[in-house]
């Protein structure tokens, strides 16, 4: 019978890439994207026995990287810190060389905060309007207005290259 | 278009990831601490102005300038709780914040017994939440503003199965400047253990990070203070590991204090990212830039970082 640590080790091995690259998605920053899987993985190891039992693993992780992501807005002294976060997200520049990303990625990271989650968890990992719902905690509609106008401002956006 | 596939292929790996390992120890470090905070907690030990809460026999403790001590049998223990026995099993809860024993002035409250939920007092209104006070710690925590009968009212709380503790304040509390004041100064005592370092032979059990305000801003070449903050010392370049910043991203450090509390301020910027204000509390960790500086090179190195 393997231990917590080798069990925890193992599905690190496995799943560190793909988490991380969801917390880059959701904050469009792969410091701060390391910083908040660094969060998770530590809350994972702590409920370790019960998620591993349960299968939660993944869910749990992607819940932490969200949530957390969206505490550290709100945060007051955040706040302070980064103003005019309302429709234009400074979050959304990488520190890829822009040679390296692709016009889709561009799109996806100057999207709104919340829209560029809702487009995350929706169309990208596929989880369903009450999945993603529940890990954003917002209500089913607003995940849908969300999804809507993401989708739209995608589409806006690479319309004209895509012609 | 393949929406799913296209983000598949568009969003890239990224840099090197740690090894694996490091994440494991990063864990297991967090569990000694915790289980360190539950015996803390078991010991009664907590901050002066922190308000306990019954654990075992359900009777919530009247918050007051000298807090009560928990309505407990001293010798059960937070983290090992013995069953509850017959004659004391609450009965289902029809709805727990109703069933609470308000006292005055109390707007919010954890209920222990009935799966730790936070209550809030009915007829009180919730005007601002600010949840995961302490994101490096594996607890609940939660701080709020709300109005109750025409009155403002602030609260910060951090729980787990194991025990509870709250920090309240008003408005009309000469204490604290504004909302943000009475926050900075309830995270900055470390929340349940009381910023106090850990009385375990573990030594990683001391090392709790309490996030605070920076107070300085980042001017291009150097920090400087707000209004209100005081730089003791800072450094450009501060030689933290990659894990921190990038190789060639622009760093500094400060130890800085504002409202009577001292913080380590760590910035990082590599000119393309959104550059960052990380600001710690300093208590227990060092009392100088360079011991806060190996305080938080160790938390890098290990993987756990001070977020």
């Amino acid at each position: 019978m393997r231990t917590r640590d080798e069990e925890f080790t193992a599905y690190v091995t496995a799943r560190q890439a793909h988490l991380r690259r969801i917390a880059y998605g959701v904050c469009g920053d792969w410091n701060r994207a390391e910083d908040l899987l660094q969060t998770a993985l530590t809350k994972l190891y702590v409920a370790w026995p019960r998620l591993h039992r349960d299968g939660r693993e993944d869910a749990y992780v992607r819940q932490i990287i969200v949530r957390a992501n969206l505490d550290e807005v709100r945060r007051p002294w955040r706040r302070r810190e980064t103003p005019g976060l309302e429709g234009h997200d400074p979050r959304a520049r990488s520190p890829l060389p822009v040679e390296d990303r692709s016009e889709l990625l561009d799109a996806l990271l100057a999207l709104p905060e919340m829209q560029r989650k809702v487009v995350v968890l929706r169309h990208w990992l596929g989880l369903s309007v009450e999945e993603t719902a529940a890990d954003l905690r917002l209500a089913t509609g607003t995940v849908k207005s969300h999804s809507h106008r993401g989708l739209a401002a995608l589409q806006a956006r690479l319309a004209p290259t895509r012609d | 278009m393949d929406l799913q596939a296209e983000l598949e292929r568009a969003i890239p790996d990224g840099p090197p990831l740690p090894p694996a390992h490091l994440r494991t120890a990063a864990g297991r470090a967090a569990l000694r601490r915790r289980r360190a905070v539950q015996g803390l907690a078991a010991a009664g030990a907590v901050a002066a102005i922190v308000v306990p809460v019954a654990l075992a026999s359900g009777v919530p403790v009247t918050r007051g300038a000298d807090p009560a001590p928990p309505a407990t049998n001293p010798s059960a223990s937070a983290t090992d709780p013995a069953p509850p026995d017959r004659d004391r099993s609450p009965r289902p809860p029809r709805d727990p914040a109703a069933d609470y024993a308000w006292a005055d002035g109390e707007v919010v409250a954890v209920d222990l017994l009935r799966g730790g939920g936070l209550l809030v007092r009915p007829g009180a209104k919730v005007l601002e939440r600010y949840p995961d006070l302490y994101p490096g710690k594996d607890t609940e925590s939660v701080a709020l503003v709300l109005r109750y009968r025409g009155l403002e009212y602030w609260e910060a709380w951090e729980w787990d199965e194991g025990g509870a503790s709250g920090i309240s304040g008003s408005p009309r509390d000469p204490f604290y400047a504004d909302f943000d004041d009475f926050l900075a100064k309830a995270t900055s005592s470390g929340g349940m253990t009381g910023g106090r370092p850990s009385r375990s032979e573990d030594a990683g059990a001391a090392d709790v990070v309490t996030p605070t305000q920076p107070g300085v801003t980042w001017t291009g070449d150097a920090l400087r203070a707000e209004p209100g903050t005081r730089i003791i010392e800072q450094r450009i370049d501060p030689d933290l590991p990659p894990a921190f910043a990038a190789p060639g991203a622009t760093t500094a450090a400060a130890y800085v204090e504002r409202g009577g509390v001292r913080s380590l301020v760590l910035y990082r910027g590599d000119g393309t990212g959104e550059p960052q204000l990380i600001s710690v509390a300093s208590a227990g960790h060092g009392g100088s830039l360079d011991q806060l500086l190996d305080w938080a090179r160790g938390r890098y190195r290990s993987g756990e970082g001070l977020l």
